[in-house]
């Protein structure tokens, strides 16, 4: 089945006329694991399945408009009608066959590329992530690393990573396009799936299941690592901060009471908001909407509503603080004061 | 929709020999077999996934369903002596039959009234749980049903006085007959995969 | 010719039944099946113009990256509004236009078989679709899809009436529509006329057959489901909620086994219609009657058996998505079997471009194209990357505009000589044609490339970096010059050729069906004679009788034998019509004021259950319901607590909103009331109208 790919690459670039491009950070079709590229190959299989009817019944119905026009393209009452034929039986019958062995070649690459996505791979133990969908973020739970992280996942490349999602209150869905197919994130379901990068990169992913206002801004990045490089990433995502000198606005304006920052006294138990002890080492903010730069932090604390509106960060600390009904405005010096702190814990 | 039942309509009787009204009573059972499927499978489907009592087996009274169910069963087949009646054109006859009917259809849906209320004293309300929610949702629909049967069978028993119902209008009996005997039916497979499955799993 | 009016007694009489509905009353009070039908129609193209102008709204606000147009809540509302308006408010209705007013005059009946019922489905549906239209002018239209999935349509997630206004308007137009289909599926079985055997049905008149069997077999599962969701908004049921048990998932699988079918209700329509529009421009039968008949009746069926197919991504275990990417394949081989027999009609025949043969084979096309990308989909493995994408979009709006909506435009343009009696303008509709199809095509076409490159739908922006700028231009320019289509089409439809067209005549397009064979627009009691039929394409056959033996050798010949039982009416009476009646409207009105009712009784025991506590505290200081609620008016317009303490601002805004779900539970038995009382009203009434007599001299004159 890997073999096709090199055939019908070329083919399908030729299909993707008008020079648009059909690689970007969430393009299905450059499938970077295993699971992408058995799901694309089936695809294609359909696909080329699919031109082949289409260039012979197209090719028919062309055929029909261009040589079996009514002269002039209209005719008077009385000119002599053409063969009143109602059909022909036998050619039915073979249509209804052809059918049934042409959905039979479609059929047979599908299920098995259910059954291989659906299946973990035998040999490497899978690394386990777990995932938990909140309006509008993501929890990355590592239970055999000890490691917590929002929005941002590091995986090892070459192993396969087994994803079990989970939501915390509507339904979402967890999907890296370029690794592989999506997963519901259903509440009374332990659903899960399993992926695998085959070379280190930043992978992009967006929540696909509609989930409130801001599911467009609920995005995520899946950051793949050599297996060394992934070990240190994970040992230094355990370490806490807490030899680091957090801003009076920080306990001001509550941040802790949904934000962890590990090894600060108060710092484990929040868990409303993302992770942020390491948030400095990430590559965006804010669910993957926007890059980590400190214009773009400043720009999302000074009013989280304009990147991602309706959001509990915007709705619950600033509009009443927890219902004490203040409305919290941070001065410009404590905007950069927090910046300047969460972008030095990398 | 009875429209129309009280009209002399020349065009009743169709193409296939059978009046419109009969097929639009089939086709309408068809769909409430559906309404009744879904309400039904919810509750087979939602089995067991409460979290909170008071569930099935702490206050399900068997004999005491069984006895109602056995009551609705009656009424069908005094509904089907009420058509006989009719169909022959035995006026008092039919009154009679049809009071029956809808007699025992109140009787059934008094026990249905005792039911509920006593499983809301032993806590069961639709908020508790899930299967506060399903059972009484599901059973309340087909309480309704029986209560819209009574309903228009004491409409045929009164209308019956001002020669409303004779025997060449026996097709509105029939009609009101047809809808009785589904909603009996369909009270045999509640009563199967509400009552008797907790016997039986 | 002349009326003799039913005499009628006492009540009725005072209601304005008049012998031939007049004006504006005579609209209000119509039983006539065509009437009813451009009542329909009308109401479902202005329906079109509503969902259109959301559309365009989508578009523009994706037409580049990072764009804040309105907000994303507004964009919520508007592509939820969008598909339900679509949907349930255009195709559907447009096509139940459609079903009105052609079915009687193609089975050679005059009415329906319930004229009132088929009143009421009308008033239903315009009042429902006004209920849930309403939902715009609170600022609380539907924000959460057309699906509705909880947890974000339970209370706990969604406090607003967005989600009641859906939830009971589309229960209003489920009643609508189940007691239009009743009557369609008797009218069709039981008021053919003589020799129409079920085999010399026109294609249109069978697949609104298997249309309506759909409807009265589907819309009860969404009836459950709707109605589960509204009790755990409303009185806090646990159907779905999570946190008592429920499963969410248990929502999908009822909506989509009744969601998979309404996709069928949707095309299937549209499929009859380009089954009658090919043959007769191609001037030769349909190329395998039988076949095409039955392959609509298999996806029909098959159309129940498919439904998990929407869910590949939620979990169900491989054997369950190859099971269900099997069955879906399956539907693949009827429908190749129809676009064949299509194909095959046109073959060896004298295709005549005329507009509503342009929309035929434009259908053709694009429903080819759409059958694809759904072979695509039904690949549930690679459906884990397309779900939810915009490779879905552009699927199905290939078989909702490109096939069911061309379809409906061929049927206004092949059928609207008919009924105004005017034809339209050709060059026109072309113009529109064009527009439409290149429009359409540049829209939704490179949305399959958007969704394999990643594109979620219902999204309100995107940003640069995500690469779909240009492509999303595209689309944004293409549905602009649909727009203009549709101007085109409105302009045309309702003023231009309605104005000026020419006169058409009783058969403008040398048509094939019953419906040419009388006048253009046909009269009221549409036909004279009850015709009596030989053949399949029976006016086709009488135009040319050395056709018939063919006919009868390939045609159903047996199946003629039994009609002989079947009596035409003819007595001295004349033609009997029935007379106009307002209890149709007056019933759905009631019923529609029940549902206004229900609609703000939404989140009662939620919001009752937040504030027990100060209930409580307000039972214990003897505090009555009417006094605790004018003392929360003046908690809320001081914005101070009250004395007692009793009630904060939050609490005194709750009990506000509690009264006003009392009020709506009030409001809503009022309507049940008077809608059971409609219809007691309706059932009592005589069917009273008129008869209309023949006269000698018009008898020897033909």
């Amino acid at each position: 089945m890997n073999r096709w790919i090199k055939y019908w690459q070329p083919m399908l670039a030729a299909l993707a006329v008008s020079g648009c491009s059909l690689s970007g950070p969430q393009s299905t079709l450059d499938a970077d694991g295993p699971v992408a590229r058995i799901q694309y190959e089936t695809f294609l299989v359909t696909l080329w399945v699919s031109v082949a009817i289409f260039a012979v019944v197209g090719g028919m119905f062309l055929y029909c408009l261009v040589n079996f026009r009514a002269p002039g393209g209209e005719v008077s009452r009385d000119y002599p009608l053409p063969d009143q034929g109602h059909g022909n039986p036998l050619l039915e019958i073979g249509v209804i066959f052809v059918s049934i062995l042409l959905v039979g070649i479609v059929a047979v690459p599908a299920v098995y590329g259910v059954l291989y996505a659906g299946t973990l791979p035998e040999g490497q133990k899978p690394l386990r992530i777990n995932v938990t969908g909140y309006q509008w973020w993501w929890k990355f739970e590592y239970p055999e690393l000890g490691v917590v992280t929002g929005n941002e996942a590091g995986i090892p490349v070459g192993r396969p990573v087994e994803f079990h999602v989970q939501t915390s209150d509507v339904l979402h869905s967890f999907w890296i396009p370029r690794l592989g197919g999506k997963m519901d994130l259903t509440p009374g379901q332990d659903d899960w799936l399993w992926l695998q990068a085959d070379k280190p990169g930043v992978y992009w992913g967006q929540c696909t299941e509609f989930c409130g206002e801001s599911h467009a801004f609920m995005r995520m990045r899946v950051v793949a690592l050599e297996p060394e490089a992934f070990d240190k990433w994970a040992a230094h995502q355990k370490e806490g901060v807490a030899n680091t000198k957090p801003p009076a606005a920080i306990n001001k304006f509550q941040c802790l009471a949904c934000h962890a920052l590990r090894g600060l006294p108060g710092g484990e138990t929040g868990n409303r908001g993302p992770d942020l002890t390491h948030v400095g080492s990430r590559t965006s903010i804010a669910a993957g909407i926007k890059e980590n730069t400190p214009g773009n932090l400043k720009a999302w604390i000074h009013n989280p509503n304009d990147l991602k509106p309706g959001n509990i960060m915007y709705k619950q600390g600033y509009i009443d603080m927890w219902q004490n009904l203040m409305h919290v405005q941070l001065t410009d010096a404590e905007e950069n004061e927090l910046v300047d702190y969460l972008t030095s814990l990398k | 929709m009875s429209s129309e039942v009280l009209l002399d309509n020349p065009h009743e009787m169709g193409c296939t020999g059978l009046p419109h009204r009969k097929i639009l009573m089939w086709a309408f059972l068809a769909s409430d077999c559906m309404f009744f499927g879904s309400l039904i499978s919810t509750y087979l489907v939602y089995r067991g996934h409460s979290t909170d009592h008071p569930l099935p087996e702490d206050i399900f009274d068997i004999p005491l369903t069984s006895t109602s169910s056995f009551v609705l069963l009656l009424s069908s087949w005094l509904m089907v002596l009420a058509l006989s009646a009719i169909q022959k054109g035995k006026l008092w006859e039919f009154r009679l039959w049809t009071l029956g009917v809808a007699f025992f259809g109140s009787i059934f849906l008094g026990f249905q009234v005792y039911e509920f209320t006593h499983f809301v004293h032993s806590g069961l309300t639709l908020k508790q749980n899930l299967f506060g929610s399903t059972f009484f949702v599901l059973t309340g629909t087909h309480g309704c049903h029986v209560a819209i049967g009574v309903l228009w069978l004491m409409s045929l028993f009164f209308y019956s006085f001002i020669g409303g119902v004779t025997k060449e209008r026996s097709l509105d009996v029939e009609i009101a007959g047809l809808y009785w005997h589904f909603v009996d039916i369909v009270w045999i497979v509640i009563f199967t995969a509400v009552y008797l499955l907790e016997y039986i799993i | 010719m002349h009326i003799e009016p039913v005499k009628e007694k006492g009540f009725y009489d005072f209601l304005g039944r008049q012998v031939e509905p007049k004006g504006l009353i005579g609209w209000l009070t119509t039983v006539d099946h065509k009437r009813i039908g451009i009542l329909y129609a009308v109401t479902a193209l202005l329906w079109f113009l509503v969902g259109g102008i959301e559309a365009l709204a989508i578009r523009s606000q994706l037409a580049m990256a990072n764009l804040r147009l309105y907000s994303a809540e507004t964009y919520n509302q508007m592509f939820t509004m969008h598909a339900t308006t679509m949907i349930f408010l255009v195709v559907m209705p447009l096509a139940a236009g459609f079903f009105n007013y052609m079915v009687p005059l193609m089975v050679g009946a005059r009415d329906v078989a319930f004229p009132r019922l088929n009143a009421f489905s009308y008033w239903m549906f315009l009042f429902g679709s006004l209920l849930i239209n309403a939902s715009w002018l609170f600022n609380a239209a539907p924000n959460g899809s057309w699906v509705g999935y909880p947890p974000l349509s339970l209370f706990q997630y969604s406090q607003g009436h967005n989600y009641d206004f859906w939830l009971i308007g589309l229960q209003v137009l489920g009643i609508a529509s189940v007691a239009a289909s009743l009557n369609f599926i008797t009218t069709i079985i039981n008021m053919r006329a003589p020799g129409m055997t079920m085999m010399r049905l026109p294609v249109f008149v069978w697949m609104t057959l298997v249309t309506n069997f759909l409807v009265v077999l589907a819309f009860p599962v969404i009836t459950i489901a709707l109605a589960e969701l509204m009790f755990d908004r409303t009185y806090a049921t646990n159907f779905f909620n999570p946190m008592k048990g429920g499963l969410p998932i248990w929502w999908q699988h009822l909506f989509w086994v009744f969601g998979h079918p309404e996709v069928y209700i949707l095309i299937l329509p549209p499929m009859g219609i380009v089954s009658e529009v090919l043959p007769v421009f191609a001037r030769k039968p349909l190329f395998g009657y039988p076949l095409v008949v039955g392959s609509g009746m298999g996806i029909g069926f098959m159309g129940f058996t498919v439904w998990a197919h929407h869910m590949f991504a939620s979990g169900m275990g491989n054997i369950a998505n190859a099971a269900f990417a099997l069955t879906t394949m399956t539907i693949a081989i009827p429908t190749g079997v129809k676009i064949i027999n299509w194909v095959g009609t046109l073959w060896k025949g004298q295709i005549r471009m005329r507009t509503p043969m342009l929309f035929a084979l434009g259908f053709i096309y694009q429903f080819m194209m759409g059958g694809f990308s759904g072979l695509m989909h039904a690949n549930a493995a690679h459906d884990a990357q397309q779900h939810d994408t915009y490779f879905i979009v552009a699927h199905f709006h290939y078989v909702l505009i490109g096939g069911a909506l061309f379809g409906l435009w061929s049927g206004i343009y092949y059928w609207y000589p008919k009924i105004t009696g005017r034809m339209m303008n050709e060059a026109r509709g072309h113009a529109a044609f064009w527009f439409l199809f290149i429009g359409f095509n540049t829209t939704f076409f490179p949305m399959h490339w958007l969704g394999l490159n990643g594109m979620p739908r219902r999204i309100y922006s995107y940003s640069h970096a995500q690469g779909w700028d240009q492509l999303n231009l595209l689309c944004t320019v293409g549905a602009f010059t649909m727009a203009v289509a549709v101007l085109l089409l409105f302009t045309d439809m309702f003023w231009l050729s309605l104005k000026y067209g020419e006169k058409a005549g009783g058969d403008p397009w040398d048509g094939r069906t019953l419906e040419w064979s009388i006048p253009s627009p046909p009269p009221v009691y549409n036909f004279e004679e009850i015709p009596t039929v030989k053949a399949l394409d029976d006016f086709w056959i009488t135009k040319h009788p050395e056709l018939l033996h063919h006919e009868e050798d390939s045609a159903a010949h047996a199946a003629g034998a039994g009609h002989g039982a079947h009596h035409v009416h003819h007595d001295d009476h004349g033609i009997h019509m029935p007379g106009g009646s307002w209890f149709p409207m007056f019933a759905s009105a009631g019923f529609a004021i029940g549902a206004w009712g229900l609609v703000h009784s939404g989140g009662m025991y939620h919001i009752k259950e937040a504030i027990q506590p100060a209930l409580d505290a307000a039972a214990k200081a003897g505090v009555s319901w009417d006094q605790l609620v004018s003392t929360a008016q003046t908690v809320v317009s001081s914005k101070t607590p009250d004395a007692q303490n009793i009630l904060n601002v939050v609490n005194a805004e709750s009990v506000l909103k509690l009264q006003a779900c009392y009020n709506g539970v009030k409001t809503a038995i009022v309507g049940g009331v008077l809608g059971v009382l409609g219809i007691f009203l309706w059932a009592l009434e005589p069917i009273g109208g008129y008869y209309i007599h023949k006269e000698k001299e018009e008898h020897a004159g033909e």
